[in-house]
């Protein structure tokens, strides 16, 4: 779960980041007002994947719902902006996706080993 | 399985390399190239294949005239790659004798059986695969009560719709880009017809997904029928 904490930490901070540097580049040549809610949407799903990350860091047992939470918010977020406004970077936009279900399937998993573990 | 997924490889390969743009044409200094020029006859295939081919390239020159200069300040370079795009389209108009409402269509036109089997079939194909891997899980933790297999099933079919039909917008745009030989595919990404209509690309996707899923349910229940 530390790794998995590890790895949502380092892509929340990738996805802020680029959402910043997209924003400021946008921002000069006069971006939509839709285009900065979108981009505010984005900025606090990636500010809620890097603190599960840390969530998940400090107190891997008692983080999981968070985290469960926050990747399941990630995923419809950039599922949404990759269907109907693909302007963001598509590596961006692919690992927002991707991510979070990855995160998803490690956390079910292990939601499935600790049941089997109690069943037992 | 391994069989399918060699011949969709090389039909993805074989459109890819079908449907590629003329690099030998493509430029920086908004300059233009044509080997052919004299009036075009739209009523044939043939000319207005090519059409849709000088207005690619003149799309194309001017965006990396515009890239080369002025790339992350896009107030600087939309004049700039305006302006390179208007003096091709015009000069393709008077070369070839059509008008520009001509050229202006002809840089949306696509190469429709390229689209479908580089974009279309490959995403639809892992859309069912997906699903069905999906509902493979889901029925490992679902509940006995009708009602709730039901929403979970419905939960299930619109997240996999939504995150194939994302999927599929980011694999059209990669394709665009390998099409164009150009990374930076800019407002060229709005003639993908998956971009161009999102709702279109998301309902199919909703009905294969939703399809798939049931069908699956449907096979399961008659399965148990008979072991009873």
């Amino acid at each position: 779960m530390r790794i998995l904490g590890g790895c949502a930490a380092l892509v929340g901070g990738l996805e802020l980041l680029n959402v910043i540097i997209a924003s400021g580049s946008v921002g000069r040549g006069g971006g939509s007002g839709t285009g900065a809610a979108l981009a505010g949407l984005v900025g606090v799903v990636s500010t809620l994947l890097f603190a599960s990350g840390i969530a998940l860091l400090v107190r891997p047992g008692g983080a999981i719902g968070f985290a469960r939470g926050t990747a399941l918010a990630v995923l419809v977020t950039f599922a949404l902006l990759a269907a109907f406004r693909p302007g963001f970077s598509m590596a961006s936009m692919l690992l927002g996706i991707i991510f979070p279900i990855v995160m998803l399937g490690v956390i079910a998993r292990r939601g499935a080993r600790g049941a089997a573990a109690a069943a037992r | 399985m391994r069989h399918a997924a060699l011949a969709a490889s090389l039909s993805v390969a074989a459109a890819l390399s079908l449907g590629c743009i003329d690099a030998s044409r493509i430029n920086r200094e908004c300059r233009w190239t044509d080997t052919r020029s004299g009036p075009l006859d739209l009523d044939r295939a043939a000319d207005r294949e090519h059409l849709r081919q000088d207005a690619q390239v003149a799309w194309e020159v001017g965006q990396r005239y515009g890239d080369v200069r002025y790339r992350t300040q896009p107030r600087l370079e939309l004049p700039l790659v305006g302006a390179c795009r208007s003096a091709m389209f015009d000069s393709i108009a008077a070369r070839h004798g059509v008008t520009r409402a001509d050229v202006d269509r002809a840089t949306r036109a696509r190469l429709w059986p390229v689209d479908v089997a580089a974009v279309f079939l490959p995403m639809l194909a892992l859309a069912v695969v997906a699903a069905l891997f999906a509902a493979r899980e889901l029925e490992r933790v679902i509940v006995t009560r009708w009602t709730a297999a039901l929403a979970a099933r419905g939960v299930l079919v619109c997240l996999i719709a939504l995150v194939m039909a994302g999927l599929t917008q980011i694999w059209a745009m990669s394709v665009e880009s390998w099409r164009l030989r150009n990374e930076h595919i800019a407002g060229r990404a709005f003639v993908v017809p998956s971009v161009a209509h999102p709702a279109i690309a998301l309902a199919t996707m909703l009905i294969v997904v939703a399809v798939t899923v049931a069908l699956r349910a449907s096979r399961r229940r008659t399965l148990a029928h008979s072991i009873r």
